[in-house]
């Protein structure tokens, strides 16, 4: 089985149901079907073959969607590239994949075409909007392919997608993504597509971002309706969601802020939403507690993973988002919703491990492994970096620090790399910054170490601070001394007008410690 | 009983899931003995 039977399945279950919503027009499963085997012929027609990389540059739409199945068809490659990406960036993600062809959106028209000339992969350029010289136009490749079903010979482990990730140093890497790894994702954790229900899903998270492929693969197996936005939009959402009926949405935790801190929250009607899965950045548990407490009809899943396992390996289910039952079972659930990702999913095995991989017992602090089909088996091109992450037996090193209580639920304690070392004592930055959050005149804030001749390192808060709100430095060390234990502490405040953060809401820590991680 | 369009099958013997895409009158059989629909 592959992704492009995702497509086919729904088509033949609710052909005429709604697949795409977007900017006031809607595409049925059969008629996005049609556009797609279109695209695919053309595509063929034009030169593209089973492996051959196609590049794509654009914010969410519904051609997005279209060309991956289209690629997908013929068994080509899809690479989505940040459309944020600098021009020396995008430069290398393009040829670091010889693309072949690469589909861009008006907006990047211009920087695309200055760097053809050095990109000697790149055969074909492909406009999304206007036609320019030296492109195809992607609604006349529609307009000229045939509607008829594309057949390829596509094996289970082919790569369907080539997803860069970030780096925290070097350049992006780029990760292969094989059909067999999201099979595997949808059998074992979404609801084939039913003639009698229907849902909407709600897409704001990019889509060359791993959370934003597997939100739509999860849509078009479950044969979901997808509403598509551009770029998220805080007034937008909110008006989507209660004109579109929308039942559920996938959101990081920034965009979760700023919909719940909207001053017309309360104007709109969002009972239709049932189901709000969050991710790919730590969630602040002030943040998850008031959003439970304005929208309790909500289910809230807290969902982890990375590009290199596509996308979620565990999850902390709706039931671990209501706090009640005994006081016994209260504190668990208290202590789940503020640092725990839940269990694992069906198709994935989870490990913590020392340094040298031995698996460790509940409660010890160690690095979180993975293993199973969803997991990547090496960085496109890198075998180098594959090697640091991969050991021989299948088993991936996520560079996430965590442990496991005696449920099986498992709980992070930071990225390795921004682990605090003070006087030989391991501080995770995100217990400090839960402390941070829930002053009532901090808006925002981060935690790094700076260099400390006596304990090695200390720790530095990077403040924003509320509108409004004056605050000292020595208030908001006072505010920590009684929440923290000593070694915890920050010992110096900087207040700034706001943290640099990706696209996903990370904060970017390597820029903060560049800027203020001196002594 | 004819098989609808979208309707999950199990065979509670070996446990294989089925769904069906396209309905028909015939019945399911799976391991010598009817699928029932998956609840």
């Amino acid at each position: 089985m592959n992704t492009t039977d995702f497509l086919s399945i729904s088509c033949a279950i609710c052909p005429e149901r709604t697949l795409m919503i977007f900017e006031g027009q809607r595409w049925s499963y059969v008629h996005t079907n049609e556009r797609v085997n279109k695209l695919a012929d053309s595509l063929r027609r034009h030169g593209v073959k089973k492996g051959d990389r196609i590049a794509m540059l654009e914010v969410n739409c519904n051609q997005y969607i279209e060309a991956y199945f289209a690629a997908a068809k013929l068994g080509a490659i899809f690479v989505p590239l940040n459309f944020r990406a600098k021009v020396e960036e995008l430069f290398y993600m393009i040829s670091n994949v010889e693309a072949k062809m690469i589909l861009v959106g008006d907006r990047y028209l211009q920087m695309v075409n200055g760097m053809l000339p050095k990109l000697p992969s790149v055969k074909q350029c492909i406009t999304l909007g206007r036609m320019t010289k030296g492109t195809l136009r992607y609604e006349d490749l529609i307009e000229a392919g045939s509607p008829g079903e594309i057949t390829t010979e596509i094996a289970d482990d082919d790569i369907t997608i080539l997803m860069y990730t970030a780096g925290t140093t070097g350049r992006p890497k780029a990760v292969p993504l094989r059909h067999s790894a999201f099979v595997s994702y949808v059998l074992e954790n979404v609801q084939p597509a039913d003639p009698e229900i229907e849902e909407r899903n709600l897409l704001t998270v990019p889509l060359y971002h791993v959370a934003g492929i597997q939100a739509v693969l999860a849509a078009v197996y479950g044969g979901r309706t997808l509403v598509l936005m551009r770029q998220f939009d805080t007034d937008e959402w909110l008006k989507i969601v209660e004109k579109e009926r929308v039942t559920r949405a996938m959101l990081v935790p920034t965009m979760l802020k700023w919909i719940i801190d909207q001053p017309d929250f309360e104007k709109y009607d969002l009972t239709s939403l049932e189901v709000i899965t969050y991710g790919a950045a730590p969630m602040p548990y002030e943040v998850i507690k008031k959003a439970i407490e304005k929208m309790p009809w909500v289910k809230f899943i807290n969902a982890y993973g990375q590009t290199e396992t596509a996308s979620t390996i565990t999850a902390l289910g709706p039931e671990d988002h209501v706090i009640e039952g005994t006081d016994e079972e209260i504190e668990k659930k208290l202590k789940r919703l503020t640092r725990s990702i839940g269990k694992p999913l069906p198709d994935v095995e989870i490990r913590i491990a020392d340094e040298n991989g031995n698996p460790l017992g509940p409660v010890q602090v160690g690095e979180i492994w993975v293993r199973g089909p969803r997991v990547m088996n090496g960085y496109w091109g890198d075998e180098e970096k594959s090697k640091a992450v991969l050991n021989e037996d299948g088993w991936l090193r996520t560079g996430d620090k965590g442990w496991m209580d005696e449920d099986g639920y498992i709980y992070l304690e930071g990225r390795a790399d921004d682990i605090i070392i003070r006087g030989g004592e391991n501080i995770s930055p995100e217990e400090v910054e839960d402390v941070l959050y829930s002053h009532p005149k901090i808006e925002d804030a981060a935690v790094i170490g700076v260099p400390d001749p006596e304990w090695g390192q200390e720790l530095r808060a990077i403040v924003v601070l509320k509108k409004g709100k004056e605050a000292t430095p020595e208030e908001i060390m006072e505010y920590c001394r009684s929440r923290l234990a000593g070694f915890k502490r920050p010992r110096s405040v900087i207040f700034v007008d706001s943290l640099p953060r990706n696209p996903m809401g990370k904060v970017l820590k390597k820029e903060l410690k560049e800027k203020y991680g001196q002594a | 009983m004819a098989n609808e369009v979208g309707k999950r099958y199990v065979c509670k013997k070996c446990g294989a899931e089925y769904i069906v895409t396209r309905g028909g009158k015939g019945k399911l059989y799976c391991c010598g003995q009817p699928m029932e629909i998956k609840k």
